[in-house]
């Protein structure tokens, strides 16, 4: 159903009826987007197979898909972006280039690959 | 009516064309302000701005960037109530989220200034003897950046500071229904010395100023939150001039429920989640896959908890959830309340506009 797939941007919830867990994953990870996500659970066994299985940028245990703290990376998987993530120390990444530099302090010529024997 | 400018070079100037677009507050849908609409011609100015202000801001030191940015940040949490307030007016998210916002807008601000004494490259030994190997961080270049309307100052805030303190100039599209809270974080990183020309801000049309932000040649990385048509749209046209894109888009976020979850911290988890921001989070929890087994009790409890919240005016205290922030955003959400019930989904409450707009 498209109100249970797309991005609805509003005060609306879907409730979907799940068997077991495998299933529940199988649904949450039924959709293009992969940004937030949560489980309930008491179960040491059903978090941890969650943060293993469900193909999203953020997984929350015990907590709703909200709530982000600035000092973590923030970002999606699948649609939901192109590999990149805000905040924490990745921000850094985003908005940086890396330079590599050598420095040769050995007064000659020296050969990477080859003057190595 | 208090009206906005452009912020081109340090400048506050008036549009190119004169034109002019109203900011609207969702709650009473009265104009709180008159913006200057930016042209091609005015994001051409800004890049070219940006451009120059480069090589100066990029050979400060990064902690004499942070100290602009620590004082920013100080300036932010003496105006934390006023821009709360400010911000529910303008986006109409309730106050005590509003205070979020800025909070988070200042954690930002702290975070990124604390980076200004980091930065870190590495280092690792080389093959050769007398021989040292080493990565440092450079900045870009001249950044766009492209914010949504869903956090007015947090989001802006999370792609500014960190492209300042990495020595990147910027030139900033702020959503159209809500640039004010840009604006006012602009004139605070005025104010803390950022030095004119550093960060540019060109509110207006995206099909006009994102796009001529996008297609800049100067523009050498462009950082993104918004829709996935868009995003698309950007990553395509940015990938012909090897721009660096950073997308931040839709989501469609579950929540879990097992038969052994403690089903009431559920329910608070999955009503702030599902109706906080009334739901304009990208993180905002829109399914709820339940374990047959406690998926009626859990209906149930959902029914009556939803029932209890309190739609308004965010400005008072006791309002759950304010309005949806413009009328096509409404019209779409309702759109998709037929599309559900076409599609065979049951509705178990509400699927009305609660309060249409004349």
């Amino acid at each position: 159903m498209r109100i249970a797939r797309e991005e609805i941007f509003g005060p609306v919830v879907s409730l979907i009826r799940a068997e077991d867990l495998d299933e529940a994953i199988r649904i949450a990870n039924s959709v293009e987007y992969g940004l937030s996500s949560s489980i309930y659970t008491a179960g040491m066994r059903n978090a941890f197979k969650a943060i293993e299985k469900i193909d999203a940028g953020i997984t929350y245990i015990n907590a709703s898909t909200i709530g982000a703290e600035i000092h973590l990376p923030f970002g999606g998987v699948k649609s939901t972006g192109n590999g990149t993530r805000e905040a924490g120390t990745t921000a850094i990444e985003e908005f940086t280039e890396i330079k590599t530099v050598y420095i040769d302090y050995s007064g000659k010529l020296q050969k990477a690959q080859i003057d190595v024997e | 009516m208090q009206e906005y400018k452009l912020f081109i070079n340090g400048e506050w100037a008036r549009s190119s064309t004169g034109d002019t677009f109203d900011d609207i507050n969702p709650a009473t849908l009265e104009t709180i302000g008159k913006l200057q609409k930016a042209s091609v011609e005015d994001v051409k100015s800004a890049v070219d701005s940006a451009d120059d202000a480069f090589e100066k801001w990029c050979s400060t030191p990064a902690p004499q960037r942070a100290k602009i940015l620590f004082r920013a940040a100080r300036m932010l949490e003496e105006r934390k109530e006023e821009l709360s307030r400010l911000l529910t007016m303008e986006m109409g998210k309730v106050v005590k989220e509003a205070r979020g916002d800025v909070q988070e807008a200042i954690d930002i601000t702290y975070y990124a200034a604390g980076e200004g004494r980091r930065l870190f490259g590495e280092t690792t030994p080389s093959e050769l003897p007398d021989k040292f190997c080493m990565t440092v961080r450079r900045p870009i270049g001249v950044v766009g950046l492209i914010a949504p309307w869903n956090f007015p100052i947090a989001i802006p805030a999370w792609k500014i500071m960190p492209a300042l303190i990495a020595g990147n100039t910027l030139v900033l599209k702020p959503a159209s229904d809500t640039p004010i809270l840009s604006i006012e974080l602009a004139k605070i990183l005025e104010k803390a010395g950022l030095p004119g020309g550093v960060l540019n801000i060109v509110m207006g049309e995206g099909n006009i100023v994102g796009s001529a932000i996008v297609h800049h040649p100067k523009i050498r990385a462009v950082s993104f939150t918004g829709s996935l048509e868009t995003g698309k749209w950007i990553l395509g046209e940015a990938a012909r001039d090897m721009k660096k894109v950073s997308l931040e888009l839709g989501g469609k976020n579950p929540i879990i429920v097992m038969d052994d979850a403690d089903l009431d911290l559920a329910v608070d988890g999955i009503i702030w989640g599902a109706f906080g921001t009334t739901g304009q989070r990208c993180t905002a929890a829109s399914r709820v896959i339940a374990h047959e087994k406690i998926i009626m009790e859990l209906q149930e409890k959902l029914i009556g908890r939803t029932k209890e919240l309190r739609l308004g005016n965010g400005l008072l205290e006791n309002v759950d959830v304010g309005p949806v922030i413009n009328n096509s955003q409404l019209k779409k959400i309702a759109q998709y309340m037929e599309i559900g019930k076409n599609e065979g989904a049951n509705l178990v409450l509400g699927g009305k506009i609660a309060k249409p707009l004349p």
